[in-house]
Protein backbone atom coordinates (compact mmCIF):
# COMPACT_ATOMS: atom_id res chain seq x y z
CA UNK A 1 0.00 0.00 0.00
CA UNK A 2 1.44 3.66 -1.03
CA UNK A 3 1.98 6.28 0.85
CA UNK A 4 -0.37 9.10 0.12
CA UNK A 5 0.36 12.98 0.81
CA UNK A 6 -2.78 14.71 2.18
CA UNK A 7 -1.92 17.56 -0.31
CA UNK A 8 -2.77 15.15 -3.01
CA UNK A 9 -6.33 15.44 -2.43
CA UNK A 10 -8.92 18.30 -2.38
CA UNK A 11 -12.56 19.38 -1.12
CA UNK A 12 -15.62 20.19 -3.62
CA UNK A 13 -19.33 20.72 -2.99
CA UNK A 14 -22.14 21.72 -4.97
CA UNK A 15 -25.69 23.12 -3.89
CA UNK A 16 -28.20 20.12 -4.05
CA UNK A 17 -31.65 20.91 -5.58
CA UNK A 18 -33.05 18.19 -2.69
CA UNK A 19 -31.68 17.17 0.00
CA UNK A 20 -31.34 13.98 -0.29
CA UNK A 21 -30.26 13.30 -3.43
CA UNK A 22 -26.44 13.67 -4.35
CA UNK A 23 -25.31 15.78 -7.18
CA UNK A 24 -21.36 15.89 -8.41
CA UNK A 25 -19.42 18.92 -6.70
CA UNK A 26 -17.94 21.31 -9.31
CA UNK A 27 -16.86 23.78 -6.72
CA UNK A 28 -13.24 23.23 -5.26
CA UNK A 29 -12.06 25.08 -1.80
CA UNK A 30 -8.54 25.04 -1.14
CA UNK A 31 -8.76 23.03 2.57
CA UNK A 32 -6.24 23.18 5.22
CA UNK A 33 -7.64 20.34 7.30
CA UNK A 34 -11.04 18.57 7.60
CA UNK A 35 -12.56 15.64 10.23
CA UNK A 36 -15.33 15.06 8.18
CA UNK A 37 -16.27 11.25 8.75
CA UNK A 38 -19.17 8.34 8.88
CA UNK A 39 -19.23 6.87 12.35
CA UNK A 40 -21.15 3.63 12.42
CA UNK A 41 -22.53 3.51 16.04
CA UNK A 42 -21.89 -0.06 17.12
CA UNK A 43 -24.73 -1.50 19.29
CA UNK A 44 -22.51 -2.87 21.38
CA UNK A 45 -24.87 -6.43 22.51
CA UNK A 46 -24.63 -7.53 26.34
CA UNK A 47 -27.57 -10.07 27.42
CA UNK A 48 -27.50 -13.35 29.17
CA UNK A 49 -26.06 -15.92 27.18
CA UNK A 50 -23.66 -18.61 29.31
CA UNK A 51 -20.68 -16.72 28.83
CA UNK A 52 -18.79 -14.48 30.57
CA UNK A 53 -17.45 -12.14 27.47
CA UNK A 54 -18.71 -8.35 27.80
CA UNK A 55 -19.77 -7.96 24.34
CA UNK A 56 -21.68 -10.99 22.69
CA UNK A 57 -21.88 -9.07 19.29
CA UNK A 58 -22.26 -6.27 17.62
CA UNK A 59 -25.35 -4.69 15.96
CA UNK A 60 -25.15 -2.63 13.10
CA UNK A 61 -26.30 0.99 14.59
CA UNK A 62 -28.06 4.11 13.14
CA UNK A 63 -25.10 5.95 11.83
CA UNK A 64 -23.96 10.05 11.75
CA UNK A 65 -22.00 11.82 9.49
CA UNK A 66 -20.28 14.72 10.95
CA UNK A 67 -17.09 16.61 11.71
CA UNK A 68 -15.13 20.34 11.34
CA UNK A 69 -13.53 21.29 7.93
CA UNK A 70 -11.18 24.51 7.40
CA UNK A 71 -10.70 26.13 3.83
CA UNK A 72 -9.70 29.47 2.81
CA UNK A 73 -12.13 32.49 3.51
CA UNK A 74 -11.82 34.20 -0.29
CA UNK A 75 -15.18 35.28 -1.71
CA UNK A 76 -15.97 33.47 -4.76
CA UNK A 77 -16.66 30.25 -2.32
CA UNK A 78 -17.59 31.82 0.85
CA UNK A 79 -21.04 32.25 -0.56
CA UNK A 80 -21.42 28.81 -0.57
CA UNK A 81 -20.44 28.08 2.71
CA UNK A 82 -22.44 30.39 4.22
CA UNK A 83 -25.33 29.06 2.09
CA UNK A 84 -24.98 25.91 4.40
CA UNK A 85 -25.57 27.91 7.25
CA UNK A 86 -27.60 30.79 6.87
CA UNK A 87 -30.73 31.64 4.66
CA UNK A 88 -29.80 33.32 1.83
CA UNK A 89 -31.99 36.27 0.24
CA UNK A 90 -32.07 37.98 -3.15
CA UNK A 91 -28.69 38.82 -5.00
CA UNK A 92 -28.41 42.36 -5.82
CA UNK A 93 -26.25 43.63 -8.91
CA UNK A 94 -26.24 44.02 -11.94
CA UNK A 95 -22.20 42.64 -12.58
CA UNK A 96 -20.13 42.28 -10.03
CA UNK A 97 -20.27 42.82 -7.22
CA UNK A 98 -22.59 40.92 -6.42
CA UNK A 99 -24.28 41.37 -3.01
CA UNK A 100 -25.31 37.95 -1.27
CA UNK A 101 -27.61 38.46 1.77
CA UNK A 102 -27.31 36.00 4.32
CA UNK A 103 -30.03 36.27 7.42
CA UNK A 104 -30.87 33.58 10.38
CA UNK A 105 -34.49 33.17 8.83
CA UNK A 106 -37.55 30.81 9.61
CA UNK A 107 -36.34 29.61 6.23
CA UNK A 108 -34.09 26.75 6.22
CA UNK A 109 -30.32 26.83 4.45
CA UNK A 110 -29.81 24.58 1.91
CA UNK A 111 -28.04 20.97 1.53
CA UNK A 112 -24.71 20.54 -0.29
CA UNK A 113 -22.86 17.36 -1.86
CA UNK A 114 -19.57 17.37 -0.27
CA UNK A 115 -17.04 15.46 -1.78
CA UNK A 116 -13.51 15.05 -0.17
CA UNK A 117 -10.46 13.39 -1.94
CA UNK A 118 -8.39 11.10 0.65
CA UNK A 119 -5.89 9.11 -0.63
CA UNK A 120 -7.32 6.98 -3.31
CA UNK A 121 -10.46 7.29 -2.21
CA UNK A 122 -13.49 9.95 -2.95
CA UNK A 123 -15.36 10.53 0.38
CA UNK A 124 -18.89 12.02 -0.70
CA UNK A 125 -21.14 13.18 1.76
CA UNK A 126 -24.74 14.00 0.96
CA UNK A 127 -27.32 16.40 2.51
CA UNK A 128 -24.29 18.44 4.40
CA UNK A 129 -25.49 21.65 6.68
CA UNK A 130 -23.27 23.96 8.27
CA UNK A 131 -24.15 24.73 12.21
CA UNK A 132 -21.30 26.85 13.37
CA UNK A 133 -19.00 28.76 11.38
CA UNK A 134 -16.13 30.60 13.32
CA UNK A 135 -12.92 32.13 11.55
CA UNK A 136 -8.83 32.46 12.14
CA UNK A 137 -5.82 34.05 10.36
CA UNK A 138 -3.04 32.55 9.49
CA UNK A 139 -0.55 34.50 9.31
CA UNK A 140 -2.39 36.80 7.81
CA UNK A 141 -5.25 35.02 5.38
CA UNK A 142 -8.41 34.23 6.61
CA UNK A 143 -9.80 30.71 7.41
CA UNK A 144 -13.19 29.46 7.64
CA UNK A 145 -13.18 26.80 10.91
CA UNK A 146 -16.94 25.22 9.71
CA UNK A 147 -18.69 22.78 11.63
CA UNK A 148 -21.06 20.08 9.49
CA UNK A 149 -23.53 17.38 9.78
CA UNK A 150 -24.58 15.30 6.62
CA UNK A 151 -27.35 12.84 6.12
CA UNK A 152 -25.53 9.99 4.53
CA UNK A 153 -22.41 9.05 2.58
CA UNK A 154 -20.82 7.32 0.24
CA UNK A 155 -17.32 5.70 0.77
CA UNK A 156 -17.07 2.24 -0.80
CA UNK A 157 -19.33 -0.67 -1.55
CA UNK A 158 -18.97 -3.89 -2.32
CA UNK A 159 -19.97 -5.71 -5.66
CA UNK A 160 -22.60 -8.56 -5.15
CA UNK A 161 -22.53 -9.41 -8.96
CA UNK A 162 -21.66 -8.56 -12.66
CA UNK A 163 -24.14 -8.87 -15.52
CA UNK A 164 -25.25 -7.19 -18.79
CA UNK A 165 -23.20 -7.15 -22.04
CA UNK A 166 -19.42 -7.04 -20.62
CA UNK A 167 -20.04 -6.46 -17.32
CA UNK A 168 -21.35 -3.71 -17.78
CA UNK A 169 -24.29 -3.68 -15.02
CA UNK A 170 -22.61 -3.85 -11.03
CA UNK A 171 -25.03 -4.45 -8.32
CA UNK A 172 -24.09 -3.75 -5.04
CA UNK A 173 -24.13 -5.90 -1.59
CA UNK A 174 -26.62 -4.52 0.48
CA UNK A 175 -24.30 -4.95 3.79
CA UNK A 176 -24.09 -1.62 4.58
CA UNK A 177 -27.41 -0.47 3.35
CA UNK A 178 -30.15 -1.23 1.88
CA UNK A 179 -29.74 1.20 -0.46
CA UNK A 180 -25.85 1.15 -1.35
CA UNK A 181 -26.23 3.27 -4.86
CA UNK A 182 -27.31 6.36 -2.99
CA UNK A 183 -24.98 9.04 -3.14
CA UNK A 184 -23.72 7.95 -6.83
CA UNK A 185 -24.64 10.14 -9.54
CA UNK A 186 -25.07 9.51 -13.30
CA UNK A 187 -21.60 10.48 -14.73
CA UNK A 188 -19.31 9.86 -11.49
CA UNK A 189 -16.26 8.45 -11.80
CA UNK A 190 -15.54 5.36 -10.30
CA UNK A 191 -12.90 2.63 -9.47
CA UNK A 192 -13.04 -1.18 -8.90
CA UNK A 193 -10.71 -2.85 -6.55
CA UNK A 194 -10.31 -6.21 -7.36
CA UNK A 195 -8.93 -8.93 -5.18
CA UNK A 196 -6.14 -9.39 -6.77
CA UNK A 197 -4.72 -5.60 -6.26
CA UNK A 198 -5.33 -4.47 -9.58
CA UNK A 199 -8.05 -1.21 -10.74
CA UNK A 200 -10.10 -0.23 -13.35
CA UNK A 201 -11.62 3.03 -13.68
CA UNK A 202 -14.87 3.46 -15.26
CA UNK A 203 -17.79 5.90 -15.51
CA UNK A 204 -21.16 5.26 -14.97
CA UNK A 205 -23.86 5.72 -17.28
CA UNK A 206 -27.01 5.15 -15.32
CA UNK A 207 -28.03 4.96 -11.61
CA UNK A 208 -30.62 1.96 -12.50
CA UNK A 209 -32.09 1.20 -9.32
CA UNK A 210 -30.72 1.43 -5.21
CA UNK A 211 -28.95 -1.73 -5.67
CA UNK A 212 -27.54 -1.16 -9.18
CA UNK A 213 -25.77 1.02 -11.64
CA UNK A 214 -24.81 0.93 -14.99
CA UNK A 215 -21.38 1.77 -16.13
CA UNK A 216 -20.57 3.75 -19.53
CA UNK A 217 -17.39 0.56 -20.58
CA UNK A 218 -18.34 -2.56 -19.28
CA UNK A 219 -15.48 -4.60 -16.63
CA UNK A 220 -13.45 -7.12 -17.02
CA UNK A 221 -12.66 -10.33 -14.33
CA UNK A 222 -14.50 -8.02 -11.67
CA UNK A 223 -16.44 -10.24 -9.12
CA UNK A 224 -18.80 -10.49 -6.10
CA UNK A 225 -16.64 -8.89 -3.16
CA UNK A 226 -14.78 -6.40 -5.02
CA UNK A 227 -14.74 -2.69 -3.70
CA UNK A 228 -16.55 0.03 -5.76
CA UNK A 229 -16.14 3.75 -5.25
CA UNK A 230 -15.72 6.77 -6.40
CA UNK A 231 -11.93 8.21 -8.02
CA UNK A 232 -10.50 11.72 -7.32
CA UNK A 233 -11.19 14.19 -10.53
CA UNK A 234 -9.07 16.55 -11.28
CA UNK A 235 -9.57 19.75 -9.05
CA UNK A 236 -9.85 23.35 -10.71
CA UNK A 237 -10.04 26.28 -8.61
CA UNK A 238 -11.43 29.84 -9.55
CA UNK A 239 -10.22 31.68 -6.41
CA UNK A 240 -9.78 35.76 -5.52
CA UNK A 241 -7.45 37.38 -3.28
CA UNK A 242 -8.27 35.33 0.32
CA UNK A 243 -9.79 37.67 3.09
CA UNK A 244 -6.80 39.08 4.87
CA UNK A 245 -6.47 40.73 8.78
CA UNK A 246 -4.64 43.54 7.27
CA UNK A 247 -7.53 44.13 5.65
CA UNK A 248 -10.10 43.46 8.43
CA UNK A 249 -12.18 46.25 9.91
CA UNK A 250 -13.69 46.55 13.19
CA UNK A 251 -16.48 48.96 13.35
CA UNK A 252 -18.67 50.29 16.17
CA UNK A 253 -21.36 52.72 16.97
CA UNK A 254 -24.66 52.83 18.67
CA UNK A 255 -26.93 50.96 16.25
CA UNK A 256 -26.03 49.03 12.72
CA UNK A 257 -26.57 51.83 10.31
CA UNK A 258 -23.79 54.08 12.29
CA UNK A 259 -22.09 51.14 12.58
CA UNK A 260 -21.07 50.49 8.57
CA UNK A 261 -20.24 54.16 8.22
CA UNK A 262 -18.03 54.39 11.43
CA UNK A 263 -14.45 54.81 11.70
CA UNK A 264 -12.35 51.44 12.32
CA UNK A 265 -10.96 50.20 15.58
CA UNK A 266 -8.02 48.53 15.34
CA UNK A 267 -8.11 45.44 17.33
CA UNK A 268 -5.38 42.64 18.52
CA UNK A 269 -5.06 39.29 16.94
CA UNK A 270 -7.55 37.09 18.50
CA UNK A 271 -10.77 39.51 17.91
CA UNK A 272 -13.20 37.34 16.02
CA UNK A 273 -16.72 36.58 15.34
CA UNK A 274 -18.72 33.08 15.40
CA UNK A 275 -22.37 32.45 14.10
CA UNK A 276 -24.13 29.39 15.07
CA UNK A 277 -27.42 28.21 13.54
CA UNK A 278 -27.88 25.37 15.92
CA UNK A 279 -29.77 21.84 14.88
CA UNK A 280 -31.89 20.10 17.31
CA UNK A 281 -29.41 17.02 17.21
CA UNK A 282 -25.99 17.81 15.72
CA UNK A 283 -25.89 14.08 14.69
CA UNK A 284 -29.03 14.73 13.17
CA UNK A 285 -33.03 12.93 13.40
CA UNK A 286 -32.45 8.99 14.53
CA UNK A 287 -36.04 8.18 13.44
CA UNK A 288 -37.56 5.06 12.26
CA UNK A 289 -36.88 3.24 9.48
CA UNK A 290 -33.11 4.10 8.45
CA UNK A 291 -30.08 3.45 9.22
CA UNK A 292 -29.18 7.36 8.39
CA UNK A 293 -30.66 10.60 9.89
CA UNK A 294 -33.71 11.01 8.14
CA UNK A 295 -33.37 15.13 8.94
CA UNK A 296 -31.40 17.95 9.56
CA UNK A 297 -33.85 20.12 12.23
CA UNK A 298 -33.07 23.51 12.59
CA UNK A 299 -33.36 24.93 16.29
CA UNK A 300 -32.04 28.86 17.07
CA UNK A 301 -29.33 30.71 15.86
CA UNK A 302 -26.53 32.95 17.90
CA UNK A 303 -23.63 34.40 17.74
CA UNK A 304 -20.37 35.13 19.60
CA UNK A 305 -18.12 38.28 19.34
CA UNK A 306 -14.69 38.34 20.96
CA UNK A 307 -12.38 41.47 21.24
CA UNK A 308 -9.26 42.48 22.44
CA UNK A 309 -7.65 45.88 22.58
CA UNK A 310 -5.17 48.49 24.23
CA UNK A 311 -7.16 49.61 27.04
CA UNK A 312 -6.84 53.55 28.47
CA UNK A 313 -10.33 54.97 28.49
CA UNK A 314 -13.15 53.52 30.38
CA UNK A 315 -16.22 53.49 27.77
CA UNK A 316 -16.52 49.89 27.01
CA UNK A 317 -15.89 49.31 30.92
CA UNK A 318 -18.77 51.53 31.17
CA UNK A 319 -20.99 50.17 28.87
CA UNK A 320 -19.65 46.70 30.51
CA UNK A 321 -21.41 47.62 34.28
CA UNK A 322 -24.26 49.09 32.98
CA UNK A 323 -25.57 46.81 30.00
CA UNK A 324 -25.61 49.34 27.06
CA UNK A 325 -26.06 48.13 23.59
CA UNK A 326 -23.10 48.23 20.98
CA UNK A 327 -23.30 47.52 17.65
CA UNK A 328 -20.51 46.28 15.05
CA UNK A 329 -19.83 45.51 11.53
CA UNK A 330 -16.57 43.78 10.62
CA UNK A 331 -15.49 44.47 6.98
CA UNK A 332 -13.17 42.00 5.45
CA UNK A 333 -12.11 43.14 2.26
CA UNK A 334 -10.73 41.74 -1.14
CA UNK A 335 -9.51 43.36 -4.17
CA UNK A 336 -11.33 46.68 -5.03
CA UNK A 337 -15.00 45.89 -4.40
CA UNK A 338 -15.45 42.45 -2.65
CA UNK A 339 -16.30 42.31 1.00
CA UNK A 340 -17.50 39.88 3.36
CA UNK A 341 -19.42 42.20 5.43
CA UNK A 342 -20.65 40.32 9.71
CA UNK A 343 -23.47 42.82 11.44
CA UNK A 344 -23.75 42.62 14.98
CA UNK A 345 -27.16 44.66 15.90
CA UNK A 346 -27.14 44.61 19.18
CA UNK A 347 -24.25 43.30 21.41
CA UNK A 348 -24.14 43.71 25.41
CA UNK A 349 -20.48 43.39 27.20
CA UNK A 350 -20.62 39.86 29.00
CA UNK A 351 -17.01 39.61 30.22
CA UNK A 352 -14.16 42.42 30.13
CA UNK A 353 -11.75 42.04 32.13
CA UNK A 354 -8.32 44.28 32.46
CA UNK A 355 -5.84 42.56 33.55
CA UNK A 356 -2.10 43.82 34.80
CA UNK A 357 0.87 41.59 34.11
CA UNK A 358 4.04 42.74 34.71
CA UNK A 359 6.05 44.08 31.87
CA UNK A 360 2.64 43.57 29.49
CA UNK A 361 0.61 46.54 27.48
CA UNK A 362 -2.54 46.31 29.51
CA UNK A 363 -5.39 45.09 27.01
CA UNK A 364 -9.03 44.95 27.75
CA UNK A 365 -10.65 41.51 26.34
CA UNK A 366 -14.12 41.80 25.88
CA UNK A 367 -16.85 38.89 24.99
CA UNK A 368 -19.84 40.31 23.66
CA UNK A 369 -22.93 38.30 23.44
CA UNK A 370 -25.34 39.47 20.39
CA UNK A 371 -29.29 39.87 20.84
CA UNK A 372 -31.98 40.24 18.97
CA UNK A 373 -32.77 44.06 18.12
CA UNK A 374 -36.82 44.55 18.02
CA UNK A 375 -35.56 47.95 15.85
CA UNK A 376 -33.44 46.64 13.08
CA UNK A 377 -35.32 42.86 13.48
CA UNK A 378 -32.78 40.65 13.54
CA UNK A 379 -29.36 39.89 15.93
CA UNK A 380 -27.07 39.57 13.27
CA UNK A 381 -26.90 39.27 9.18
CA UNK A 382 -23.99 38.27 6.57
CA UNK A 383 -23.47 40.05 3.56
CA UNK A 384 -21.22 38.62 0.52
CA UNK A 385 -19.94 40.63 -2.14
CA UNK A 386 -18.36 38.52 -4.97
CA UNK A 387 -17.90 37.92 -8.84
CA UNK A 388 -20.55 35.27 -8.31
CA UNK A 389 -23.94 36.07 -9.85
CA UNK A 390 -25.95 32.94 -8.74
CA UNK A 391 -25.34 31.16 -5.23
CA UNK B 1 -3.58 5.45 -27.87
CA UNK B 2 -2.81 7.91 -30.17
CA UNK B 3 -1.33 11.04 -30.73
CA UNK B 4 -4.41 13.10 -30.72
CA UNK B 5 -5.26 15.45 -28.23
CA UNK B 6 -8.33 15.58 -26.68
CA UNK B 7 -10.27 18.90 -26.31
CA UNK B 8 -12.18 20.35 -23.29
CA UNK B 9 -14.14 23.21 -22.87
CA UNK B 10 -14.49 24.96 -19.27
CA UNK B 11 -18.45 24.78 -19.08
CA UNK B 12 -18.66 26.87 -15.85
CA UNK B 13 -19.20 30.61 -15.50
CA UNK B 14 -15.56 31.68 -14.18
CA UNK B 15 -12.19 31.19 -14.97
CA UNK B 16 -11.11 27.72 -13.48
CA UNK B 17 -7.07 27.44 -12.74
CA UNK B 18 -7.12 23.37 -13.60
CA UNK B 19 -4.69 21.60 -11.61
CA UNK B 20 -1.36 20.28 -13.83
CA UNK B 21 -2.81 22.78 -17.04
CA UNK B 22 -3.29 26.36 -15.81
CA UNK B 23 -5.72 29.26 -15.92
CA UNK B 24 -8.59 28.41 -18.47
CA UNK B 25 -11.43 31.17 -19.10
CA UNK B 26 -15.52 30.29 -19.55
CA UNK B 27 -15.36 28.92 -22.80
CA UNK B 28 -11.89 28.23 -23.90
CA UNK B 29 -10.99 25.46 -25.29
CA UNK B 30 -7.54 22.99 -23.89
CA UNK B 31 -6.26 20.61 -25.92
CA UNK B 32 -4.83 17.52 -23.54
CA UNK B 33 -2.93 14.17 -24.17
CA UNK B 34 -4.85 12.20 -21.64
CA UNK B 35 -8.67 12.41 -20.34
CA UNK B 36 -9.66 14.87 -18.10
CA UNK B 37 -12.51 14.36 -15.09
CA UNK B 38 -13.64 17.84 -13.96
CA UNK B 39 -17.25 18.43 -13.70
CA UNK B 40 -16.36 21.86 -14.96
CA UNK B 41 -15.00 20.86 -18.54
CA UNK B 42 -16.53 18.80 -21.06
CA UNK B 43 -15.56 17.23 -24.00
CA UNK B 44 -15.78 19.50 -27.31
CA UNK B 45 -18.38 18.61 -29.75
CA UNK B 46 -19.53 15.72 -27.84
CA UNK B 47 -16.93 13.60 -28.87
CA UNK B 48 -15.98 10.09 -27.97
CA UNK B 49 -12.52 8.57 -28.57
CA UNK B 50 -11.42 5.01 -27.77
CA UNK B 51 -10.66 4.24 -24.20
CA UNK B 52 -11.71 7.75 -23.36
CA UNK B 53 -15.21 8.29 -20.90
CA UNK B 54 -16.17 11.35 -20.46
CA UNK B 55 -19.32 12.96 -18.69
CA UNK B 56 -22.66 11.18 -20.06
CA UNK B 57 -24.79 14.23 -20.60
CA UNK B 58 -22.41 16.97 -22.77
CA UNK B 59 -23.98 20.11 -23.65
CA UNK B 60 -24.57 21.20 -26.73
CA UNK B 61 -21.98 23.79 -27.78
CA UNK B 62 -24.27 26.55 -29.63
CA UNK B 63 -22.31 29.58 -29.28
CA UNK B 64 -18.98 30.87 -31.34
CA UNK B 65 -16.49 29.49 -29.20
CA UNK B 66 -14.05 32.17 -27.27
CA UNK B 67 -10.51 32.21 -26.79
CA UNK B 68 -9.86 29.11 -27.89
CA UNK B 69 -6.31 28.33 -27.94
CA UNK B 70 -6.58 26.21 -30.86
Amino acid sequence: MSAKLSNLGYMAFKKQTDKNVAVTPNVYVPLYKESLMTKVNLDADNPIAGNKMATFQHIQGQRDHMGDLQVLAEPTTAGYILDMLLKKGTTSGASDPYTHPFTLDPSDPNAYTVDIAKGGVVFRFIGVEAYELGHEFSDNKMLFNISVAARKSFIVREIASVSGTGGIEITLKTNYDPSPTTGLVAGDIIRILLADGTTQDKVIASVDSIVKVTLTVGTTGVNDGDQFYLRAATPSFSLVTPFLWSRTEFRFANDAAGALSATHTPLQSGSEWKLQHNLEENEGSKLSGSFDPADLVRAQGDAEFNVKLRFDTPEDMNRFLTVQKRACVVRHFSGDNHELRVTLNNLKFTESPVELNTGEIVYAEGVLKPEYDASDGQGFDVKLLNAVSTI
Amino acid sequence: MSDEKIKYQNQSDLPQTLVGYGKVLPGQTIETSGPIYNPNFVLVDNRRLVGVEGPIEQPKVNQTLKGSKK
